[in-house]
């Protein structure tokens, strides 16, 4: 439909008494990686929900292949928001019909098969696992639909480091290649060797739009490296 | 989709109603049988009020009725927490995520609850009543029950008019639970616009519209009192059933109107103004 896969034009907008995106101009083509970095209240979540629908822009527009966020965007993005989101009373099995039923894309043999080397049983109540399988269990859902827009909003945070690795490597073998993944995140050092793109973002505007070659190969530093120094904050009496 | 919006919702509340609905039908035949003396000895010398087992069967009758009426009363309660909860929680609380990226729109997403939330008010009705004859038969051994119904069948063929008039009685106590349901959706998503103080705010705003309705509806029967057109209707009608129609038509489309209303005011509050937190 669209060269660009998302394409933000002028999108500004106030949430919480706050400008949360200003002037937000972006490009994202297909068949990427592509890193949404910034530190806490940058804008990175705002973006993201008004990309899956569940914002309304403020001004401005974004479109997703070139329509504007709706039903049909809907059925292409497949989101993963930094919280639990399944209801009390559903079972494992409950969540994959679920997703099997409304999303024309999703691989239920797939989740199925992931939630077995998990030992997750389809049985159990979702209420009952723990945090870590709760999320992974989210995580596999997402990824074994067949989307052209992947939205993963922090999902390394608050996991431990073998989980984050598992999470990972999830991505980047279930995803749909001729799609788009987009992650935000502020633990940059550990997705930067899955990025093909970073976006760096702070205060609702976009300071940087590049390749990780072309950052690593301007700048001579890691994604992780330059983001720590456009991004430093003074610490109280000048820090060490 | 729109089928599925359905299935999902009942399937959320099934679970838990059908207990409810299994749990007062059984109390009720229990309260019910523990109303006759059949099911205690009680020997032919004591009086029944004065015997050990005639005691412990009038405790046994108070409990169990006691616990019939308790039931009663939370199939109301949890009907109402629960249609309250599937839209505050299951809409707009962390279940929103889910909700509100699949790919269809608010105006079904609203529907959906809205006519589910509706056939298990129907269905508690219909437990609810069927539970008061389970509860009464045991005692008249089906002989009030059939006195019942040829006094009916004699009713109605003497005044056949009855029928329609309680058919439109049912659809008017239908269309006022929607009403109900939809009052308290617009409510909830009035409360939503707020960031800190949703629940206070859902509260406020669902006095405030009881109260403007209330203010709007005696308004009308003022109004409706100075014009005479209606009198002269009424006055024109064959018969007792037209009449009755024609109020039952004006306030029915009240109903419909109010429903309307809440649901342009929900649709319109989820569509641009959503903001879960």
């Amino acid at each position: 439909m669209s060269d660009n896969l998302i394409e933000c034009r002028g999108l500004s907008k106030f949430y919480g008494g706050v400008k949360a995106l200003d002037e937000v101009d972006l490009k994202v083509g297909s068949g990427k990686i592509v890193g949404l970095l910034g530190p806490n209240a940058a804008g990175k979540t705002t973006l993201i929900k008004i990309l899956n629908g569940l914002l309304s822009p403020g001004s401005g527009e974004a479109l997703i292949d070139g329509a504007k966020p709706g039903v049909y965007t809907k059925s292409i993005v497949s989101y993963l928001p930094d919280k639990m989101y399944f209801a009390d009373w559903m079972c494992v099995k409950d969540l994959l019909e679920f997703f099997g039923d409304f999303y024309g894309d999703f691989d239920m043999k797939k989740a199925e098969e992931m939630c077995k080397s998990l030992n997750i049983s389809p049985k159990q109540k979702m209420k009952a696992l723990s945090k870590g399988t709760k999320e992974k269990v989210q995580l596999i859902l997402v990824m074994s639909r067949a989307a052209k827009l992947y939205l993963l909003d922090e999902p390394i945070a608050g996991v431990d480091p073998a989980a984050r690795d598992y999470i990972l490597d999830t991505i980047l073998t279930n995803y749909n290649e001729d799609g788009t993944v987009l992650i935000s995140t502020h633990l940059i050092s550990d997705i930067e060797k899955v990025l093909d793109e970073a976006i760096f973002i702070c205060n609702g505007k976009i300071m940087r739009h590049d390749t990780v070659d072309d950052i690593r190969e301007t700048t001579g530093m890691s994604v992780d490296e330059l983001f720590r120094a456009e991004f430093r904050a003074v610490p109280y009496q000048g820090g060490r | 989709m729109f089928g599925k919006l359905i299935k999902y919702e009942m399937k959320s509340m099934l679970k838990v109603f059908s207990i409810a609905w299994g749990a007062i039908l059984v109390v009720a035949l229990i309260s019910g049988l523990s109303m006759t003396n059949d099911i205690f000895v009680i020997s032919a010398n004591d009086t029944a009020v004065n015997s050990m087992s005639g005691q412990i069967a009038g405790m046994v009758e108070m409990i169990s009725t006691m616990l019939y009426i308790g039931l009663a009363v939370a199939l109301v309660a949890l009907t109402m927490v629960f249609v309250i909860s599937r839209f505050g929680k299951g809409l707009l609380g962390d279940e929103g995520y889910l909700m509100f990226t699949l790919p269809t729109t608010p105006r079904k997403l609203i529907t959906a609850k809205g006519v589910s939330a509706t056939i298990i008010m129907i269905i508690s009705a219909v437990v609810g009543a069927l539970s008061m004859v389970v509860f009464i038969l045991p005692s008249t051994e089906g002989v009030e029950l059939k006195a019942m119904f040829s006094f009916i069948s004699e009713a109605v063929s003497r005044y056949p008019q009855a029928i329609p008039m309680v058919i439109e009685g049912i659809v008017l106590a239908i269309l006022a639970a929607v009403n109900f349901i939809y009052h308290i959706y617009a409510s909830i998503a009035i409360g939503h616009l707020s960031s800190k103080h949703r629940v206070l705010f859902s509260v406020i705003a669902f006095i405030g519209i009881s109260v403007v309705f209330e203010i709007l509806a005696g308004l009308a029967v003022t109004v409706l009192r100075e014009f005479e057109w209606l009198e002269n209707i009424l006055n024109n009608t064959v018969n007792d059933l037209q009449g009755v129609t024609i109020v039952f038509g004006m306030v029915c489309l009240a109903e419909i109107a109010g429903i309307v209303i809440f649901h342009i005011i929900t649709e319109y509050i989820l569509n641009k103004k959503l903001n879960l937190l």
